[in-house]
């Protein structure tokens, strides 16, 4: 029977717990359930960077699988110390960009332009409708995160691995962008 | 809005993001098997604790508990090595506890070895009344 039919009410270090140690059945339960949660902040992810269905679709597989692989007997098990996304998050972004690379190598003259793929330091695709568009690529996806996914700053911080005041700086940078963006400055004058 | 933050944008900014960002994810039937299909094949190996296998838990503990009333009522005495070997519970003596205490313990114990752990005990004692 398939496992995805039913939610279920635990709460996701309680699924990360049945992962970890439950018998077959109910760790396999308690797995779907988080993918079932987790996947559509995966596959968000996966298009703001790509722009591309297909491609976030296999970032979501990738994703899920090396979440997977954490449980045993493959992995020692997960400890589940923030959010589940903050802990996605980076995996989501590391996989996508691997996907874009992989995918510019075995299209060498096709339709993959080498210029649309995000550098390390270059990790947002979609362009906000040209609302972020005055951001650099740091402060768009610390922007994005916080104010698109809600994410709290600590745990931004956490999924970025960068020390939370940089968090900050970044996000005082892009509100002052923004402030003089002409694109966004009269949402700051309401 | 968390409240211990004090960085914020105008909500109607934050609404354009957010609508800016709406592409809708087709996420299809096969992705979610696919996933289910992973989640099966990793946790396929894990077996159910004993102690949490009420129905499987239930009948050993009662063939156990009867086979062992059985024999206990016609012999008393065991082997001292073996007691120390089975004494789980360190009770200093080897009986149905132990049995129920390694079955609990549920350390990778299978229920053919739990069987045979209780089998031991009944057969010691059938063995030292014929000596």
């Amino acid at each position: 029977m398939p496992v995805l039919r039913k939610n279920d009410s635990r709460s996701d270090s309680e699924l990360v717990d049945a992962c970890n140690n439950g018998a077959a059945a109910d760790a396999t339960r308690a797995f779907t359930e988080l993918y079932r949660r987790h996947k559509d902040f995966v596959v968000r992810v996966a298009l703001r960077l790509s722009g591309d269905h297909d491609l976030a679709l296999d970032a979501l597989q990738d994703t899920f699988s090396y979440l997977l692989r954490q449980f045993p007997p493959t992995g020692k098990g997960l400890s589940l110390t923030a959010k589940l996304t903050t802990y996605l998050y980076p995996v989501a972004r590391n996989t996508t960009i691997t996907l874009l690379r992989k995918r510019q190598r075995h299209n060498p003259i096709g339709a993959i332009d080498p210029d649309s793929l995000p550098a390390d330091d270059d990790v947002m695709a979609t362009d906000f409708s040209g609302l972020l568009a005055t951001l650099n690529a740091d402060q768009r996806e610390v922007v994005v995160l916080r104010f698109i996914e809600d994410m709290p700053l600590a745990d931004i911080a956490a999924a970025l691995d960068i020390p939370l005041g940089t968090v900050k700086s970044r996000l005082h940078k892009a509100i002052g962008e923004l402030r003089k963006s002409p694109e966004t400055s009269k949402f700051f004058d309401k | 809005m968390h409240p211990d933050d004090d960085i914020t944008l105008p909500q109607a900014l934050v609404d354009e993001l957010r609508a800016s960002d709406r592409q809708t994810p087709v996420l299809t039937a096969r992705a979610d098997r696919t996933i289910e299909a992973l989640a099966n094949a990793q946790f396929a190996g894990r077996r159910r604790p004993l102690w949490q296998s009420r129905p499987a838990w239930a009948a050993a503990a009662a063939s156990v508990l009867v086979a062992f009333l059985v024999v206990q009522s016609q012999f008393t005495a065991h082997d001292s090595a073996v007691d120390a070997m089975y004494d789980v519970d360190g009770s200093g003596q080897t009986d149905i506890v132990d049995v129920l205490a390694l079955a609990r313990r549920g350390d990778g114990i299978s229920q053919a070895e739990l069987d045979a752990f209780a089998y031991r005990l009944v057969s010691l004692s059938v063995a030292e009344d014929e000596t």
